[in-house]
């Protein structure tokens, strides 16, 4: 596979402050690649760069092969971008808005199956301005799509909507790496980046601090996963755990495990039943990319978001 | 250039425009109630003061020798020098009569008639020569016919104006008469009309109102179109696309003529149906309405330029187009206003715009109305090209 697009010492300076600093990374074709990070951490500018909105201060960047100072008109045909907090024109139906933007372009996607595609067929009359949050965005992923692009540029496309509407836009987001697209998606929702990304790159302060598949972060960043158990004679199980060698603390009333891997939670429950000590119940907390983050930044993605 | 594009952009605009039921009040019932209001209130005619133009031909020219001075009954200050000085302060010290000297070398008394009337000038009083001397006679030989006329030259369409000034001359010259001993009508003047065309106050402010129109919509128009875009990550979203700037801005003039023309369409059919106003309907009107449309487009790309904000933006428009609105002379004559806004004036672009509009619609006047246009041409050329210059979609 190769590269849609290559980043290379990328550098952009507000004044005194750094907003990107020197950063390079690639998105292979096909991938979804999510730039997680909170708000503030750059991820914006940078998008924003890539899709010529704004101009970098040094370093290079090709999209789909091709300098995007040299060729802009030609990216321009090849790309797709929905921008953060977009929205259309009110005045227009979703059918009107999505032609609008389709006759944009020398070769564009049937709008019948953008609609479809977007499941916006039941709304195609409706002006965008009567739209649900969920429902605008959608549209705004579908105007994306309209240019039949081979990269489409999602900048913060859940931010403000309800549960039930985020889930609607990731399945359309999902839809696309179905349809072989590169999704390149700036996020601060953790769950964002793990329920879409194939690649993640987080990026705090200018800087990427970490990069690369969901479980490769968490294998490298996420620290162990905790098995907690409850209901049980909680020094016992500390000292029979402790003499198997697991790192066991108590915390209240329950005994929290440190494990590697998942096989050692059989082998603990089967050690605790041999001394005959029983539990109300246990769960296991997996690591996940909040952990990463705080592990690497020493600050929560939540805190740093608000 | 992409026809295909800017026709795709100019058709989405037209749908949003016509959807827009409170834009749609602004472009078209605005002016038009403008116009019925304002041409109630004032069909009688507007206050103010009046110009009075002064054809001075007395060979002496008023010289005061001693003789003059012994037995010209016009009433003098100790400064004067002219026995005509205090003729001019007396109408001026009225109140209502702005008096004006023409330039009777230029104009001799042959040539008066057709110059009062290019100028569009609406009264004039005319000294014959000899006046002063066949006073001096008159009162020496104790015959008041012998007094020379004075003539008044009054275009009958101005009754009002014309009122106004003959009860002026007359108050004046009653003053100088009680003023010589002996009594008598020793100073008199007769009337003539003046033949122009009968223009009425409407007739005045309703090209006025389509410099007006034209001016805020296009202002309004681009200052809003380019916040409202902006704030909603249009620009941004259009800047990703192959459409270009140039585009986009050539189909938001070809919208901003569109509604520029339909407004004045507007304006005509309401004003020939209501005020049974005949326009004259040529290549200025329609050069003055599509210069004036660029060149207040340019205003209004500078103004949303240097305000992103969306609050400030309306504000700055307003901040431009209000005092334009009133200096501009397109609610009063200016020759009703004080000097020194008659001279602001001179240095806006709608000024040129109205008296354009008024000389190539109503008066027929089209030297004057070239000037007007030529002088909005460049204007719009200059600003517009400064507004392309500095208008960009790219962020910091």
């Amino acid at each position: 596979m190769g590269q849609a697009i290559e980043v290379e010492h990328l550098t952009k300076t507000y004044g005194d402050v750094t907003a990107v600093d020197d950063i390079s990374f690639t998105v292979d074709e096909g991938d979804v690649f999510a730039f997680l990070g909170p708000n503030g951490a750059g991820k914006t500018t940078t998008v924003e760069i890539i899709e010529m909105i704004r101009s970098a201060d040094s370093g290079t960047i090709r999209v789909l092969g091709s300098d995007i100072t040299r060729q802009p008109a030609a990216i321009k045909e090849n790309i797709g971008v929905l921008p953060q907090e977009f929205q259309s024109f009110e005045r227009l139906t979703v059918r009107e808005t999505i032609t609008y933007f389709a006759r944009l372009y020398r070769r564009h996607a049937d709008v019948d199956r953008i609609i479809d595609l977007m499941d916006l067929r039941h709304k195609e009359n409706d002006l965008y301005r009567t739209l649900s949050g969920g429902l605008k965005q959608r549209v705004g992923v579908g105007i994306a799509l309209v240019n039949d692009p081979d990269i489409v540029f999602l900048d913060e496309p859940t931010t403000g909507l309800d549960p039930k509407a985020r889930r609607d836009v990731w399945n359309a987001i999902a839809g696309l790496r179905e349809e072989g697209k590169t999704v390149f998606l700036t996020t601060h929702y953790m769950e964002e980046a793990e329920y879409l990304a194939d690649h993640i790159a987080i990026i705090h302060r200018g800087r990427i601090v970490a990069e690369g598949s969901l479980d490769d972060l968490i294998q490298a960043h996420g620290g162990k996963s905790v098995l907690s158990i409850r209901g049980t004679k909680t020094d016992e199980a500390m000292a029979a755990l402790q003499g198997k060698g697991y790192a066991a603390r108590a915390k209240d009333s329950t005994v929290e495990v440190k494990i590697e891997k998942k096989d050692a939670v059989i082998d603990i429950l089967f050690h605790l039943r041999e001394q005959g000590l029983y539990y109300r119940e246990v769960d296991i907390k997996h690591s996940d990319l909040e952990d990463v983050f705080l592990n690497i930044t020493g600050t929560s993605l939540g805190e740093e978001n608000t | 250039m992409k026809p295909r594009i800017i026709a795709t952009d100019f058709i989405a605009t037209m749908k949003s425009f016509f959807r827009n039921k409170g834009t749609l009040f602004f472009s078209f019932a605005f002016p038009v109630i403008l116009i019925l209001l304002f041409g109630a209130i004032f069909s009688g005619g507007g206050a103010g003061s009046y110009d009075l133009y002064v054809a001075n031909y007395d060979y002496e020219n008023g010289e005061l020798n001693e003789t003059m001075r012994q037995y010209c009954p016009l009433p003098l200050a100790e400064n004067e020098s002219n026995v005509y000085d205090g003729l001019y302060r007396q109408l001026a010290d009225t109140g209502v009569i702005d008096v004006h000297r023409v330039n009777v070398s230029a104009y001799p008394r042959g040539m008066l008639r057709s110059h009062v009337e290019d100028e569009k000038i609406k009264s004039v009083m005319v000294i014959p020569d000899g006046y002063c001397m066949s006073l001096v006679w008159a009162m020496q030989t104790n015959n008041p016919n012998v007094t020379k006329n004075m003539t008044l030259m009054l275009d009958q369409g101005e009754q009002q104006r014309n009122g106004v000034i003959m009860s002026v001359v007359e108050q004046f010259l009653g003053q100088a008469n009680l003023g010589i001993a002996g009594g008598g009508s020793y100073l008199h003047y007769n009337t003539t009309s003046i033949v122009q065309e009968e223009f009425k106050y409407i007739d005045f402010f309703l090209p006025g109102v389509i410099a007006l129109t034209v001016m805020t919509n296009s202002i309004f128009g681009i200052v809003e179109t380019n916040i409202r875009l902006r704030k909603r990550g249009i620009l941004r979203k259009l800047s990703t696309t192959p459409f270009t700037r140039s585009e986009w801005l050539l189909s938001k003039m070809l919208y901003m003529l569109f509604i520029a023309f339909l407004s004045t369409a507007v304006i005509t059919v309401v004003g020939a149906l209501v005020w049974d106003i005949s326009f004259k309907l040529n290549a200025y009107m329609f050069i003055l309405i599509i210069s004036g449309s660029f060149a207040f487009a340019g205003i209004g790309m500078i103004l949303s330029r240097f305000v992103h904000d969306e609050e400030t933006a309306p504000a700055a428009a307003n901040a431009v187009t209000f005092p334009m609105m009133f200096l501009a002379g397109i609610f009063f004559p200016l020759e009703q206003m004080p000097h020194f806004l008659q001279v602001i004036a001179q240095y806006l672009p709608l000024y040129y715009l109205g008296e354009g509009l008024r000389d190539a619609m109503i008066y027929g006047n089209m030297d004057s109305a070239l000037f007007n246009t030529e002088v909005v041409f460049v204007f719009a050329a200059i600003v517009f090209a400064i507004g392309v210059a500095i208008t960009t979609w790219k962020e910091e």
